[in-house]
C-alpha cells in the first residue's frame, strides 16, 4: 500500500512538471507580441451659473429698471412692464440699448451681460387717466425681468433661446430665470 | 508459486514506473531540445544581425491633437527600455481662441490622429472615454453624449459592440506603416447646449418681488476626454491582435482588418 501511494505522488509530480514546462514554454510565445501604447487626458470646468437681480427705483409715476447679472456665467436679459387696462406706459431708453420686441419685451439683444455687469436703465411711464388723478399713488406696475444662458452656434455665434424648455426639479417647463415686482 | 507472483509483480511495477520516467525524460528532453533549438535560434540571429535587429523590431505610436503630438511611447531597442514623450494631456489649447471660455455649443477643432512612430508597421486601435467630473468626483447622472466628439469614421471601424454612451472604440481599418500617420479619426468636440437644461427651480417672495430662480444642478462641473491608443505588430496579426486586445480580427491578403 505504501508503495502504491509513492507510486502515485510521483506520478503526479512527474505530471505536475511536464505541465509547468508545458505552460513555460506557451508563456514564452505569447510575450513574443510586439505592442504598445499611449494615453492622454484632459477636459475644461462648464460655467452655467446664471442669475440676474432687478433693480428699481421710483420717482413719481416713473419706475427705472436695471438689471444686473449676480451669477458666474454670462447671460441675455429681457423685461416686460405690465399695468391695468386703459393706463398707457411710456418708455425711454437714454442709453438706446434696449430693444422693443414684437412680443411685448423689451430686450438687450446684442449685448451680453458679463457676470457683475449692470444693464442700462430702461424707465417707464405710467399716463394716468384723466379724471384719476385722485388715485396716482395706487396704481400697480408690474416689472417681469427674466435671463436666459448665452448659447452658442457650431461657428461660435452667440444666441439667446427664450424658447427654450427645462425641466427644474423633473417638472414645469420654465425659461431662465424670472423676478416680478 | 506466490513467490515467483510477488516477483513478478515487482518486476511489472518496477518496469512500469521505469517505463513512466523514461518517457518523462523523453518529453523532458523533447521539450528542451524545443527550447534550445529557439535559443540557438534566437542567438545565431542576434550575433549575425545585430544591428539590423535593432532597426527592425522598435515598435512606437504617437497621439496627435490638431497636428501636435501629444503623446509618444516608443520601444527604444533593447533591455526594455521605451522612450516617452509628450505632455499627455487633451485639449490644452482648446480654448485659446475664445479668452479661455468655454462655449457651450461652439464646436472646436479637435483633429485627432495616430502616427508610427516606430519603425516596423503596425495595426492600431483607439479608445476614447468621455465623462464628467465635479467636486464630489465622477458624475454617473450626467449624460456622456452631451460631450460630443465628432467621429470621421473615415478609415476608422466603431466597435459598436464594445462600446457605450462614455466609451468608444475604433480600429484602424489598415496597416499603419512606419512613420505614417492615420486619417484623422475625431475632428471636432461640441459641449451640447442641453446641459443648460440641467436645473433646480427656486421661488423666494420678498414684500412686493418675487423670484423665480432657475440654477444650474451641478457647480464646477467639468467635462473630460481621455484616449488610448494601441498598437500592435503587423506579423501574425489576427493571433497577436487577439492576444494583446482580446478581440477577433480578419486580417485580408492586402492587410485590411476587419471585425468579426
Amino acid at each position: 500500500m505504501k508503495k502504491k501511494r509513492s507510486y502515485g505522488s510521483r506520478t503526479i509530480l512527474l505530471a505536475a512538471l511536464a505541465l509547468i514546462m508545458a505552460a513555460g514554454l506557451q508563456v514564452t510565445s505569447s510575450l513574443a507580441y510586439f505592442t504598445t501604447y499611449v494615453t492622454a487626458r484632459g477636459g475644461h470646468p462648464v460655467t452655467l451659473g446664471w442669475q440676474t437681480d432687478l433693480t428699481e427705483e421710483i420717482e413719481d409715476l416713473t419706475k427705472h429698471i436695471q438689471i444686473q447679472n449676480t451669477g458666474e456665467a454670462d447671460c441675455y436679459v429681457r423685461v416686460r412692464v405690465f399695468a391695468g387696462e386703459g393706463f398707457a406706459l411710456n418708455f425711454a431708453n437714454p442709453g438706446g440699448r434696449w430693444t422693443e420686441g414684437e412680443d411685448g419685451y423689451w430686450y438687450y439683444p446684442d449685448v451680453i451681460l458679463a457676470p457683475g455687469e449692470v444693464s442700462d436703465e430702461l424707465s417707464v411711464t405710467i399716463q394716468v387717466p384723466e379724471g384719476m388723478e385722485a388715485v396716482a399713488d395706487n396704481f400697480n406696475v408690474i416689472v417681469v425681468q427674466e435671463c436666459t444662458p448665452v448659447l452658442y452656434d457650431a461657428e461660435g455665434n452667440p444666441y439667446a433661446d427664450w424658447n427654450a424648455k427645462v425641466e427644474p426639479n423633473g417638472g414645469t417647463d420654465e425659461t431662465g430665470e424670472e423676478a416680478r415686482s | 508459486m506466490n513467490e515467483q507472483k510477488k516477483k513478478g509483480f515487482r518486476f511489472e511495477k518496477l518496469r512500469g514506473s521505469r517505463a513512466t520516467i523514461a518517457l518523462f525524460v523523453a518529453a523532458a528532453v523533447l521539450l528542451l531540445g524545443s527550447v534550445m533549438g529557439s535559443t540557438r535560434a534566437a542567438l545565431t540571429y542576434y550575433s549575425e544581425n545585430y544591428s539590423a535587429e535593432i532597426q527592425m523590431y522598435d515598435i512606437g505610436v504617437t497621439l496627435m491633437e490638431n497636428g501636435t503630438a501629444v503623446s509618444t511611447r516608443d520601444y527604444s531597442g533593447s533591455d526594455d527600455q521605451w522612450e516617452e514623450g509628450g505632455e499627455m494631456q487633451l485639449l490644452a489649447h482648446m480654448l485659446d481662441s475664445t479668452d479661455q471660455k468655454l462655449l457651450v455649443g461652439k464646436r472646436y477643432p479637435e483633429e485627432l490622429r495616430v502616427q508610427n512612430s516606430g519603425n516596423i508597421d503596425e495595426y492600431v486601435r483607439v479608445i476614447v472615454y468621455r465623462y464628467w467630473v465635479d467636486e464630489s468626483g465622477k458624475k454617473t447622472d450626467v449624460s456622456p453624449e452631451l460631450i460630443q466628439l465628432d467621429l470621421t469614421e473615415n478609415g476608422w471601424i466603431l466597435d459598436e459592440k464594445a462600446s457605450t454612451p462614455e466609451r468608444m472604440v475604433l480600429y484602424y481599418n489598415q496597416i499603419l506603416p512606419e512613420g505614417q500617420t492615420s486619417e484623422a479619426f475625431a475632428d471636432g468636440l461640441t459641449i451640447d447646449t442641453a446641459i443648460t437644461k440641467n436645473v433646480t427651480q427656486t421661488t423666494v417672495t420678498e414684500g412686493n418681488k418675487t423670484t423665480i430662480t432657475t440654477s444650474f444642478n451641478y457647480k464646477g462641473l467639468e467635462f473630460r476626454l481621455e484616449t488610448e491608443v494601441d498598437a500592435v505588430q503587423t506579423h501574425n496579426a489576427e493571433d497577436a491582435i487577439k492576444s494583446a486586445w482580446g478581440v477577433d480580427a480578419a486580417v485580408g491578403e492586402d492587410g485590411s482588418l476587419s471585425l468579426r
